[in-house]
């Protein structure tokens, strides 16, 4: 959480020096304003790393700007902005590599070989797609704050989606609280005379009327509410996009917006199987009708006195 | 062994075994649904994630409602140590768990099991008692005297313990993110 947090800050300083951060998934026409001029000669790769520079909108950690005076031209591999463990000179020119060694050093080896993961994941996305468009997200969660809102993302629902969280917050504490306190204190509050193991919530069971002075009357038709709300949150978990702090090669914020990715992304970290867990109506279990003649009864309400 | 499974007499006497004569343990089943909390993580994460300038508020947040749950979790315990498994018109063990718990011997509920007039109510003492123990306070006036409720105390000190070093450190590494 720490980390998130922090790059999230690195990337609000990054958005306070003005520069835009673009989706370059989307963007056909990215903004050519942070282009440094000298730096189109003689790189191999230069247009690869102008493009991933606009679309990371700079440096994501913090390192002062790319066209200060150190920095020298055509240095594909030279003196990364300012960084002080890769200290070539910049008329060393370093042999032509055939293949690209996964040797992260540099800052811009470590971009090209993001935009080049990036495009070939398009490509076959392109590929397998053929012919049919992707499934995409109903709901797309907004930026994290700071971030200057970008017109190559789409943001629909998010203010709906924000609400819900709030709901889902409140309906967590709700939670929290409700349970252990109605599993411990629902027999101190029984009225005398009764059962100390009406502790069934059966509500759908047939033919059985909880009394109003049966302990957490409320709390049980509440309860029900808030299954349901559970319920739903999972179902919107499968259609809403999510933002993923990638730190392969370097720390990147990555928006999944196909259905595809996204119930892969939910099922597989884990969040689904609590969230399931969570929904299963195990305070139904001691509804279930026995077969024993003795055990008939759904649910023993406290007697009136 | 299919034939045994497939009478139904057996399946139904397994659901009555498990509802009916284990009913306390059964109802324990519903702490499953406190896995939700996991939902409260994520969204207390974004919210840190969205507003990382006012990391200490963030994180009072998140470390206010961490420590409420804990403490209000490990004081329904421990009243259902003392309440839930005693009882005064029980067997004779219910009986001394009863007689000897922290219920009756600080005077909250009497000697028939129903709350005293003016006494502090059984959830702010047990919520008391949580907080003091862990914040290793520890005033002794609420003091586990049954084995159940002296393992849950155990179990709450060193838990205790170990939040108050995790509070420190996000607290610590709170500023020095800022």
């Amino acid at each position: 959480m720490g980390h998130q947090a922090k790059s999230a800050m690195q990337a609000n300083r990054q958005a306070e020096r003005g520069e835009v951060e673009a989706e370059e998934r989307d963007g056909a026409t990215l903004p050519t304003a942070t282009r440094d001029p000298s730096a189109q000669e003689g790189i191999d790769d230069g247009d690869i790393l102008r493009e991933a520079q606009i679309a990371l909108g700079g440096h994501p950690f913090g390192v002062p700007e790319t066209d200060s005076p150190s920095r020298s031209v055509g240095a594909n591999s030279g003196p990364a902005n300012g960084d002080a463990h890769a200290p070539a000179p910049a008329s060393v020119r370093r042999p032509r590599r055939p293949k690209l060694v996964r040797r992260l050093s540099t800052y811009e080896e470590r971009v090209q070989i993001m935009v080049k993961r990036r495009r070939e994941r398009e490509e076959q996305e392109e590929e397998s797609n053929r012919g049919n468009t992707p499934a995409k997200a109903w709901f797309y969660p907004s930026l994290f704050w700071g971030l200057p809102p970008n017109v190559h993302t789409r943001q629909d629902g998010a203010k709906a989606l924000q609400a819900w969280d709030v709901i889902i917050a409140v309906a967590c504490l709700y939670q929290g609280f409700m349970v252990p306190f109605s599993l411990c204190f629902e027999k101190l509050y029984l009225t005398a005379g009764s059962d100390a193991n009406t502790s069934e919530q059966c509500l759908f069971a047939p033919n059985v009327a909880i009394h109003p002075d049966a302990p957490f009357f409320i709390s049980r038709y509440v309860d029900v509410v808030v299954d349901f709300l559970f319920i739903v949150d999972i179902g919107l978990n499968f259609v809403s996009a999510r933002w993923v702090l990638e730190v392969e090669p370097m720390e990147h914020w990555q928006l999944y917006d196909n259905i595809s990715d996204i119930s892969k992304l939910y099922v597989t970290d884990g969040s689904f199987a609590l969230d399931f867990l969570g929904s299963l109506p195990v305070q139904y279990l001691n509804c279930i009708p026995v077969g024993s003649r003795k055990m008939t009864r759904y649910i023993r309400t406290p007697h009136m006195h | 062994m299919l034939h045994f499974f497939s009478r139904s007499e057996t399946l139904f006497a397994v659901v009555q075994g498990l509802s009916a004569g284990n009913i306390k343990l059964m109802r324990l089943f519903r702490m499953i649904k406190l896995v939700r909390l996991n939902r409260l993580k994520q969204l207390l994460a974004a919210i840190q994630t969205a507003f990382p300038k006012s990391v200490y508020i963030t994180a009072a947040a998140q470390l206010l409602t961490v420590f409420s749950l804990f403490a209000h979790i490990s004081a329904c315990l421990f009243f259902y140590m003392a309440y839930g498994m005693a009882d005064p018109d029980g067997t004779e063990y219910e009986k001394w768990l009863y007689f000897n718990g922290w219920v009756y011997e600080d005077g909250i509920l009497d000697e028939k099991g129903d709350l005293r007039p003016h006494a502090p109510g059984p959830w702010i003492s047990a919520f008391y008692w949580a907080v003091t123990t862990m914040s290793t306070i520890g005033y002794g006036d609420i003091s586990p005297g049954t084995a159940p409720e002296r393992v849950l105390g155990m179990f709450l000190m060193a838990g205790g313990c170990s939040f108050f070093a995790w509070v420190t450190g996000k607290l610590v590494s709170a500023q020095i993110q800022i």
